[in-house]
């Protein structure tokens, strides 16, 4: 496996999710993998960790303000103003999982008989993210949509 | 029209599912947040049909949705119950089936996709 196959797939699943299953035209299409010493982060991250015969730890990024834009798209039909706030994390947690889950099976490595699981989301504390020590590379792309990016991670061990 | 549980830890996913069946016509008798109180809820609603979401937390000795099937078809074992999935859970599909599930949909759940499952599910 490449060691950025993942988080090119992922990037990739991400904005045809938006896009296509969201309906959010804003978002670009064109997006650049780099390879970080250390990570920046928005306000609200979902870790997913990933075991099995990769292991490693995928993460998903955005401010508080995109969260809510999020949240508005994510919902089918209408929705109280005053939920919106209490839906962010688990609309962030929603979208990680559901564009990680359909990635998986897409990998060379589960192509080739591999088996790769993952956690559910878990939404951390900026203290509590993952420590960047621990691991071999980390990963990092941005998804942007107006003055707003999405970043998407992933560590490798 | 059928008379639908829904059941899911987010309520995100509980309010989603809710619209997508009022939308199809359907009415939502009541929602449940983990297995336990899924079983609570069929014993008391006796819906047509469940919507079931497969990783929820542990209560009461109901580790997820696959407890939840099994303890609802032990004692309704006319119950139809459809799981809902993300594709990274295919093992735990596979077991809910074997548990007695009418069916699974997997995330992201389109209103055209949970209608033709429903209508699968309940002909």
């Amino acid at each position: 496996m490449d060691d950025y196959e993942i988080i090119d797939k992922l990037t990739k699943r991400v904005i045809e999710y938006l896009k296509v299953n969201l309906g959010i035209d804003k978002i670009e299409e064109d997006f650049f993998i780099n390879d970080v010493d250390t990570l920046e982060y928005h306000s609200i991250t979902t870790f997913i960790s990933v075991s099995g015969d990769i292991t490693g730890t995928v993460g998903l990024s955005v401010s508080h303000k995109l969260a809510t834009i999020l949240v508005e798209y994510s919902i089918f039909g209408e929705i109280d103003k005053k939920l919106i706030e209490e839906l962010t994390i688990q609309t962030i947690e929603e979208i990680l999982n559901i564009t990680l889950g359909n990635i998986i099976k897409e990998l060379n490595i589960v192509k080739n008989g591999g088996k790769v699981e993952i956690s559910t989301p878990y939404t951390l504390d900026k203290k509590d993210y993952p420590s960047q020590k621990k691991y071999t590379k980390i990963y990092s792309s941005k998804i942007k949509y107006s003055d707003e990016d999405i970043i998407l991670s992933y560590f490798y061990r | 029209m059928a008379r639908i549980l829904v059941v899911d830890d987010a309520k995100m996913m509980r309010i989603n599912i809710g619209n997508m069946l009022k939308k199809l016509g359907h009415e939502v008798v009541a929602e449940a947040t983990d297995g336990y109180m899924a079983i609570q809820m069929y014993k008391k609603h006796l819906p047509d049909l469940v919507t079931m979401d497969i990783t929820m937390p542990a209560e009461n000795g109901i580790e997820d949705g696959i407890d939840a099937v099994i303890a609802i078809k032990k004692k309704f074992s006319e119950a139809k119950i459809i799981m809902i999935t993300s594709h990274g859970e295919q093992d735990k599909v596979i077991k809910a089936i074997q548990s007695g599930a009418s069916n699974y949909l997997l995330k992201p759940i389109q209103v055209e996709k949970l209608e033709e499952i429903i209508n699968k599910t309940l002909r």
